[in-house]
């Protein structure tokens, strides 16, 4: 069994940082999470946080999206988000308007 | 005895004894004495100790005193006339020839010390003083002798020889160095063992300063304690002591070391006596002996792990977890038991044990047992009649003549609890709500082999989410403290065990009551909690800790699954239980001893699931909530209908309701 309950996967091009998340993110791991994805924001302009693997998240998981969105104001980088249409994420993120602060993608190509 | 020579000493001088000695039966008097001086000279002769006995030249007895008669036995008149060869043993006749040659010639012997026969032949020893009787012209005519009974003295003097002897060779051959220091701690004299043993000479070590010697040289501070330990002896002390000492190769050894005054007669310290014996060796047998003990508890522990179960298996319903936990002191390992099966009719065995005695036997016997119960289990219902038979085993075999087991059958489908305990001691029960009890009806005595009356049980119907903690006597047992202690202490920390996990109960028991550092005894628990599943019904208890949020999660998708609920509707609902869970993690036992969380769900009759979230927590953090901690109560509120939360100082209850709307038609 991986004990692990998400999975981080950085990923460089043209100068944008995609993190690739999969797995559940609750309150056992928000808080560590958002201390390792604060780090990628500062040296990117552009970062994009891929939550297509993402299964489930909650209201701590949206909190520390919040807080990224506003971390990524302070440093002048452009955060994104990608969730497919009927992703669990997705769905959080549009019921709790989340999505008025930020673009998602539904795929990463996008 | 010693060996003697015989050889006949040679006197020179021409002193004369008396003329007539003794009362002469026969020969000749040239000079007749006064009457006086025969008087005298009959007195003295009769009155002496010794034979005085005379003989003419050619060895034909002429007189013989009282004490020639006690000495030899021979009455006076029996043996005057007769040859003193008569007295004279046969491989000694030739003594007899030189002893007259030299009376002739004039000379004398003097305490010559041989070998007479008495009158029955009876060999004794002798000391003999001859002197020639001369007649006036001065011609030699006899001889007189004075013969001493010497038979004592040898026997002293064979019995001083052999003490010396002994002596000698205890000195020397006794595997204890030794010697004799003078009071000054001069070493006088030293036996060849600690010489010969280390590869010195007497030259090296005599008349040196005993703590001079190269014994000690390896290291001064030994030299500075045997001088202290000498001028103490000098005043009386003894002084022992493991040493260590250094020979003549450079390698250093171990000695036992013992110094001690020997006194004379008016209680001075005459002279020092310090022995050793070389422990080099046993030290290091009891080092390897040491190394042994602890190789052969590793393995006794392994067996014993070995023995017991490496994974429980239980049915939904049941929940079990166990510890054993070795003793410290070393190869106090084995023995203790547990195990958890389940039993045909779908009902969970789970049983503790203890073998008496403890290591690789014990542990071995430990294993035997614990198959023979298992196997046994199968062929009956009753706890009791279970025990009878296991006693029927010991009995049958030679692993274990005492052994104690408590063992009980639960039942997952209604909470119902068979057990017996066979001299150990009670199982605890941890209601949900309430204080613990022990379990003490069903008990007969311990597992002896001799014992085939039936044994008793007792039953007892457990609530849901009840809390059976089985253990060893170890996990209760203090050395120098009541029974009833341990008792009660494993009754306060399991009470606090009811939220938790069971993998934490067991780690909190062995923990908080295992502590004692010389704990004699190894330790089994094990924890059973039954947690009956409500018909149609989801019940679902976890410590308030993020991490088990994941567990509840899989455990409602396995049962959202199982009963249809679309990918949606589960999907909101999963999100809207987590949330509540996670306010209760994070708000209600805030500051506070973590409690227990439980989720319950129940399928109402109008396709509605209707869902209570409870904790008893207090909400001291709620009125300083973050601002968007609403967050997750909006999501709640959204997702779910009639969202209501209920708080009272002993706990907050969340409810809402689901109403199942994707269900794939049936």
């Amino acid at each position: 069994m991986n004990n692990e309950l998400v999975r981080t996967k950085f990923e460089r091009s043209n100068g944008t940082l995609v993190v690739h998340l999969s797995g559940e993110i609750d309150l056992s791991n928000a808080h560590d999470l958002q201390a390792q994805l604060k780090g990628a924001l500062h040296d990117s302009t552009r970062v994009v946080i891929d939550l297509a693997e993402i299964v489930y998240l909650d209201s701590q998981g949206l909190r520390l999206i919040k807080q990224l969105v506003r971390e990524a104001r302070e440093e002048n980088t452009q955060l994104e988000l990608v969730a497919p249409p009927g992703n669990f994420a997705r769905q959080v993120l549009e019921m709790t308007r989340m999505s008025d602060y930020i673009e998602i993608h539904d795929r990463l190509d996008d | 005895m010693t060996e003697r020579s015989h050889k006949v000493p040679v006197g020179v001088a021409d002193q004369d004894l008396a003329g007539a000695l003794g009362r002469e039966r026969s020969g000749s008097r040239p000079e007749r004495p006064t009457d006086e001086q025969l008087a005298y000279l009959a007195a003295v002769v009769d009155t002496s100790n010794d034979a005085i006995v005379s003989k003419s030249l050619d060895g034909t007895i002429t007189s013989w005193n009282a004490s020639a008669e006690r000495v030899f036995g021979y009455r006076a008149e029996e043996i005057i006339g007769r040859n003193v060869r008569t007295l004279i043993p046969a491989e000694l006749q030739a003594e007899e020839d030189d002893i007259l040659a030299q009376i002739r010639a004039g000379g004398y012997i003097e305490h010559y010390e041989t070998v007479r026969l008495k009158k029955h032949g009876q060999r004794f020893d002798v000391s003999l003083s001859i002197s020639p009787i001369k007649n006036q012209a001065g011609r030699v005519i006899g001889a007189a002798k004075i013969v001493r009974d010497i038979t004592a003295r040898r026997q002293a003097e064979d019995e001083l020889i052999a003490t010396t002897a002994k002596f000698q060779s205890v000195f020397n051959q006794s595997g204890i160095f030794a010697g004799i220091m003078d009071p000054d701690g001069t070493l006088r004299e030293i036996n060849d063992l600690a010489l010969d043993a280390c590869g010195y000479t007497r030259e090296d070590v005599l008349n040196l300063p005993f703590w001079a010697t190269p014994w000690w040289r390896g290291d001064e501070a030994e030299q500075d304690l045997i001088r202290a330990a000498s001028e103490r002896a000098a005043t009386g002390e003894v002084f022992r002591s493991t040493l260590r000492y250094w020979v003549a190769d450079g390698s250093e050894r171990l000695v036992d070391f013992a110094l001690h005054p020997i006194r004379d007669e008016r209680d001075t310290v005459r002279f020092l006596y310090p022995t050793g014996i070389d422990i080099t060796e046993r030290a290091r047998a009891e080092q390897a002996l040491r190394e042994q003990e602890a190789e052969e508890r590793e393995i006794a522990i392994g067996l014993q792990r070995a023995l017991l179960p490496s994974r429980l298996v239980v049915p939904a319903g049941v929940s079990v977890a166990a510890r054993y936990d070795a003793a410290s002191a070393a190869l106090e390992v084995g023995g203790d038991w547990y195990d958890v099966f389940s039993l045909t009719d779908g009902r969970v065995a789970v049983t503790v044990g203890d073998v008496g005695g403890h290591g690789l036997e014990a542990a071995a016997a430990m294993g035997q047992l614990r198959t023979a119960l298992s196997a046994l289990a199968r062929y009956t219902d009753s706890p009791g009649e279970l025990l009878t038979r296991l006693d029927a085993f010991v009995a049958a075999t030679d692993a274990t003549d005492f052994a104690t087991v408590c063992y009980g059958v639960l039942d997952p489908a209604t909470g119902s609890f068979h057990y017996a305990s066979a001299g150990h001691p009670p199982i605890l029960l941890v209601p949900p709500n309430g204080e613990p009890r022990w379990l003490e009806q069903g008990r007969s005595p311990p597992l002896c082999g001799d014992d085939e009356r039936e044994r008793g049980q007792a039953s007892v119907k457990l609530e849901p989410n009840s809390l059976l903690v089985l253990y060893s006597d170890g996990l209760i047992e203090r050395r120098g403290e009541l029974l009833t202690d341990g008792l009660d202490r494993l009754k306060q920390v399991a009470a606090s065990g009811i939220g938790l996990s069971l993998s934490e109960v067991c780690d909190r028991l062995v923990a908080e009551l295992g502590v004692e550092v010389s704990r004699q005894d190894d330790v089994a628990v094990l924890a059973v909690r039954f947690t009956p599943r409500t018909r149609g019904g989801f019940h679902h208890v976890f410590p308030a800790e993020a991490v088990e949020l994941r567990t509840l999660r899989t455990s409602l998708r396995d049962w959202l699954d199982a009963r249809g609920l679309g990918t949606a509707d589960r999907d909101a609902l999963i999100l809207a239980i987590g949330e509540a869970c996670s306010n209760a993690i994070e708000h209600a036992y805030t500051g506070r001893v973590t409690g227990n969380v439980t989720v319950e769900i129940e399928e109402t009759a109008d396709n509605t699931l209707s869902v209570a979230i409870k904790d008893q927590g207090q909400l001291i953090a709620r009125s300083r909530s973050r601002p968007d901690r609403g967050l997750g109560t909006k999501l709640m509120s959204d997702l779910t209908h009639e969202f209501t939360r209920e708080s009272t100082p002993t706990g907050t209850t969340v409810r809402f309701q689901m109403p199942i709307t994707g269900r794939a038609a049936t």
